[in-house]
């Protein structure tokens, strides 16, 4: 899959099947400009593996909670909201797999 | 709990810790992030991220003798919590599949053979080998024909035994670190203008700046976390304006106020103009110039560091005496900047007047305080001693400089390039604490400290990095030990002058290494080596921030630290074997090297016992006291009272690091300022103690181009460097799974009309060629970095795309740093 699609189009979503299994969490902080915030949030809420936690528009961050099958789709949650308009960085927190 | 899942907590938690991290006030309902080691069985433990010059801080959970996981240290100063994603992934780094366990020689018929393949050995065989080809070429050709390429990631004690044991037990100056390829310039920048090396900010006054202008640095991608707290300086105080200057667009550009794009080498130009705006405004403070400064006027026409019979340096007036400088008045310095006016600088520049004012203006204004930021731009260029002195040179005439928010700020490409290759001084020309071979007095105290009889210490410079892999190819070193870097990989032209040096059959090369790079594969005997949190070590960051770290597991296999290595190779040697009679005196008679640079009552002054007994410490087991530590208190001697001070070594197990000078337990956060460094003596403000007078140097230094630009033949500039995600030479963080997929290749990212002009488009298979040799690519049209046209940029992490075959090793004269930014290449269709 390209670096930048968005990761939860899989065929599995697009069939409608239910989810295998999320095996990791974790929690990013993005900052992107304020006057684009909202619409950044927005986009990153498309992302099927993302969640906007938190929102703070004066300061221009997001709190973005990710569910995902392993690693390697949150590096591409991470490339993929880095590519967005108006983000100027992706910062990873906390991840914890949930076995 | 109905209806929260354990899915839910371990979300709330994640959000919690993220808020945190943020700044944000932590959700009410969230549990507040727990490490219950007894619940997970995880231990916890502190470490600095073993990449960048940032010096984040990590913890790092080990579990069964294994790491497991690490987060961003939330008690950390420098990242608050926070990772980029190659710090994310470093639980992963040590556990690549093809991890060297065993030392490897090359052999036929059971013997070593240059032109052998690789068998495994004992580590008793390799260094019998090592042992036997040092000692004959000592004899055969003495103490030049030996050569060490150390690294700014050595722990401080790995790059201060290695130190010890080329100029005090070979004898020979010739160890560079890397470092060398990546500080040098910053380094005689700061000794030219301040008489003493390392930012004289730190890290806090991003969150006092009211202006940023990073000179080419591209810190989004190099300096991650840094980059988020200029972010959040500029986002929470609308007032504040990030200028951002490049040769090409990068992601740094998304936060611009004042994006620049500038043709190559002329940085010096601008920077020229900008000094000429600052005095033609009135904006010069007087008073501080007055009190702070001298001028002076350095030598011009200094040449390319190439080979003494290349043209280039045969016309060079000054290519012998580089460094050299006259004393000059503010008036002769006013009439040398007049010239660069704005619309010469427009010109040369190829950017627009209004931007060039604007960015002068963030200078001139008086209540403006300024940042600036600079890395490989300013320093890997055939100018980057002059480009730190421009830099220099604004800060000092607004006198807007070692108060929080003024900030000429270098920028520190590797974990420890500060801690251990500068501090340390595993130069060619060094000694601890700034102490040049070349002074008497300087090498005299070293051979006080070092108990060792005077005359020891060589007084010649040995061979830097680029003179290093010239005298390889011409047979003049002949043993030589490459430990922690990349150096095939990271050299400048690899096929004139790198490669033919390793293959030289009058050469044996040693590599330490992690796993089998380009450099191993070049190499005669490949020694295992343990890395990271398998060591206990120390680094120091750009803030001047000491950090230590406890060896958390153990190293595979038969692999051992660049330290256990360094020390038990002394043992091989006696005395005799290394020093002339004449300085084995009956004190030393019958002594082994080791027993005079490291049993001598100071390194071996601190018992085994007194290791942490909650840690494994390999090295102390070995020699049966605590070695990191009596390294540490004896180097730390050279610097304590000297303005280098560094505090007792417990302390930094005990704290997020320190800042130096360390007086009392009190770290300085701003040097020079008597307000904060309780070396600025006197009744001044201000005192550049670096120089006797107080004073800082301005320096009256002309735009010069560059050894290589391009022509009809070579029709585009090269410029290389890294991406976000792979750290140099990409020999850890390729072996990420994560990692490698998200930037599995490396690219040539170059202008969509110049590819569409060549009949290329994205993905294009493409050769990049140039006078010294060749490399095969694909185009990249898109994405992170945007050139402009008519020129490309490469990354150089990747060991199927040596770009380094392609560039030229052309220096700045004075630092002997290669420019990897700019030579002249044509793209044709592969």
């Amino acid at each position: 899959m390209p670096a930048d699609a968005s990761p939860g189009v899989t065929r599995r979503t697009l069939l409608g099947l239910p989810d295998e299994g999320i095996g990791h969490i974790s929690s990013l902080v993005v900052r992107a400009h304020p006057a684009r915030l909202a619409a950044v949030a927005a986009r990153i809420a498309r992302l099927s593996v993302a969640e906007v936690a938190m929102t703070d528009l004066a300061t221009g961050k997001l709190v973005v909670a990710l569910e995902t099958r392993d690693e390697h789709e949150i590096v591409a949650a991470m490339n993929a909201m880095q590519n967005l308009p108006g983000v100027v960085s992706v910062a990873l927190v906390f991840h914890q797999t949930d076995a | 709990m109905t209806g929260i899942s354990r899915r839910d907590v371990i979300k709330a938690q994640a959000v919690a810790a993220a808020a945190a991290a943020a700044g944000l006030p932590v959700p009410a309902g969230a549990q507040n992030l727990t490490t219950d080691a007894a619940l997970t069985g995880l231990r916890w433990a502190k470490a600095p991220c073993r990449f960048c010059g940032t010096g984040c801080s990590v913890m790092v959970a080990t579990k069964n003798g294994r790491v497991v996981a690490t987060h961003g240290d939330v008690e950390a100063e420098v990242n608050r919590g926070l990772n980029c994603v190659k710090g994310y992934f470093l639980s992963k780094i040590m556990y690549g599949q093809d991890r060297l366990t065993q030392p490897l020689l090359r052999m036929r018929d059971g013997e070593y053979s240059k032109d052998g393949d690789f068998a495994p050995v004992s580590w008793d065989q390799a260094f019998d080998v090592m042992a036997e080809k040092w000692k004959a070429t000592l004899k055969a050709k003495g103490p030049q024909a030996v050569g060490m390429f150390g690294s700014g990631q050595w722990t401080i004690w790995e790059g201060y035994a290695a130190l010890k044991l080329m100029k005090a037990g070979f004898r020979s100056n010739n160890i560079d670190p890397n470092a060398r390829h990546c500080m040098a310039s910053a380094v005689t920048g700061f000794m030219r203008t301040f008489g003493i090396d390392e930012p004289m900010g730190c890290y806090d006054d991003i969150e006092a700046a009211d202006a940023f202008v990073l000179w080419g640095a591209n810190m989004a991608e190099m300096h991650p976390i840094l980059w988020t707290r200029i972010t959040d300086r500029r986002f929470s105080y609308p007032h504040v304006k990030v200028a951002v200057l490049s040769t090409f667009r990068n992601r740094c550009f998304d936060l611009a106020d004042l994006p620049i794009v500038f043709k190559p080498q002329t940085d010096l130009a601008i920077m020229n103009y900008i000094a000429n705006h600052i005095i033609e405004k009135g904006a010069v403070n007087e008073a501080f110039v007055a009190d702070f400064v001298n001028f002076k006027h350095g030598n011009e026409k200094i040449g390319y560091g190439l080979r003494p019979d290349n043209p280039l340096e045969m016309q060079a007036e000054h290519a012998k005496d580089a460094n050299d400088a006259q004393p000059i008045s503010f008036e002769e310095y006013a009439a040398f900047v007049a010239p660069y006016t704005l619309d010469k600088a427009a010109e040369m520049s190829g950017v627009e007047k209004n931007r060039l004012e604007a960015l002068a203006e963030i200078y001139a204004a008086p209540d403006v305080k300024v940042m600036s930021t600079w890395t490989m731009g300013f320093n890997q260029h055939t100018r980057g001693t002059w480009a730190n002195n421009l830099c220099y040179n604004l800060h000092l005439l607004t006198g807007k400089i070692a108060t929080p928010g003024n900030s000429p700020f270098s920028l520190t490409g590797q974990p420890s390039a500060c801690g251990t290759a500068r501090e340390v001084g595993t130069f060619s020309h060094r000694l601890p604490a700034d102490l040049q071979v070349a002074n008497p007095e300087h090498r005299a105290h070293a051979e006080e400290i070092w108990k060792i009889p005077p005359g020891t210490i060589p007084d010649w410079v040995g061979a830097h990095a680029v003179q290093q892999n010239r005298d390889l190819k011409d047979g003049k070193i002949n043993v030589y030990w490459v430990q922690v870097n990349n150096n095939i990989q990271a050299a400048a032209n690899l096929m004139e002058e790198g490669l033919p040096g390793y293959r030289n059959p009058d050469n044996f090369i040693v590599v330490s290494d992690v796993y089998p790079t380009s450099t191993c594969e070049a190499a005669d005997l490949i020694l295992p080596t343990a890395m990271w949190v398998e060591k206990e070590g120390g680094y120091g960051n750009a803030e001047r921030r000491t950090q230590f770290w406890r060896q958390m597991v153990t190293a595979p296999g038969e692999s051992r630290s660049d330290l256990w290595q360094l020390v038990e190779f002394s043992r091989r040697f006696a005395i005799e074997d290394v020093w002339p009679p004449e300085l084995v005196t009956p004190d030393y008679a019958g002594k082994t090297l080791y027993d005079v640079l490291f049993a001598n009552g100071q390194v071996d002054a601190f018992q085994r016992e007194d290791v942490d007994k909650e840690y494994d410490n390999a090295e102390s087991d070995a020699f049966g006291f605590y070695i990191q530590k009596g390294l540490f208190e004896e180097y730390a001697g050279f610097g304590r009272g000297h303005g280098h001070d560094l505090a007792p070594f417990d302390l930094y197990h005990q704290v997020r690091g320190l800042r130096w000078p360390v007086i009392d337990g009190k770290e300085t956060r701003w040097r020079f300022n008597r307000d904060y460094d309780p070396y600025a003596e006197g009744d001044k403000p201000f005192r550049f103690y670096g120089h006797k007078d107080g004073r800082a140097v301005i320096f009256a230094l002309p735009y010069e181009p560059p050894a290589e630009s391009p022509d009809d033949e070579y029709p585009f500039w090269l410029a290389t460097g890294r991406v976000l995600e792979h750290w140099h030479s990409g020999s850890m963080t390729q072996r990420v799974p994560e990692l490698y997929r998200a930037v599995p290749d490396a690219l040539c990212y170059m202008h969509p009309d110049d590819a569409a002009e060549m009949n290329l488009r994205r993905g294009s298979a493409v050769r990049i060629v140039s006078r010294r040799g060749e490399m095969e690519t694909r185009v990249e049209t898109r994405g992170r970095n945007m050139p402009p046209r008519g020129l490309v940029f490469v990354p150089w992490f990747d060991a199927r795309q040596l770009i380094n075959k392609v560039t030229l090793d052309a220096t700045c004269p004075i630092s002997k740093q290669t420019d990897f930014k700019k030579c002249a290449v044509r793209i044709e269709a592969a």
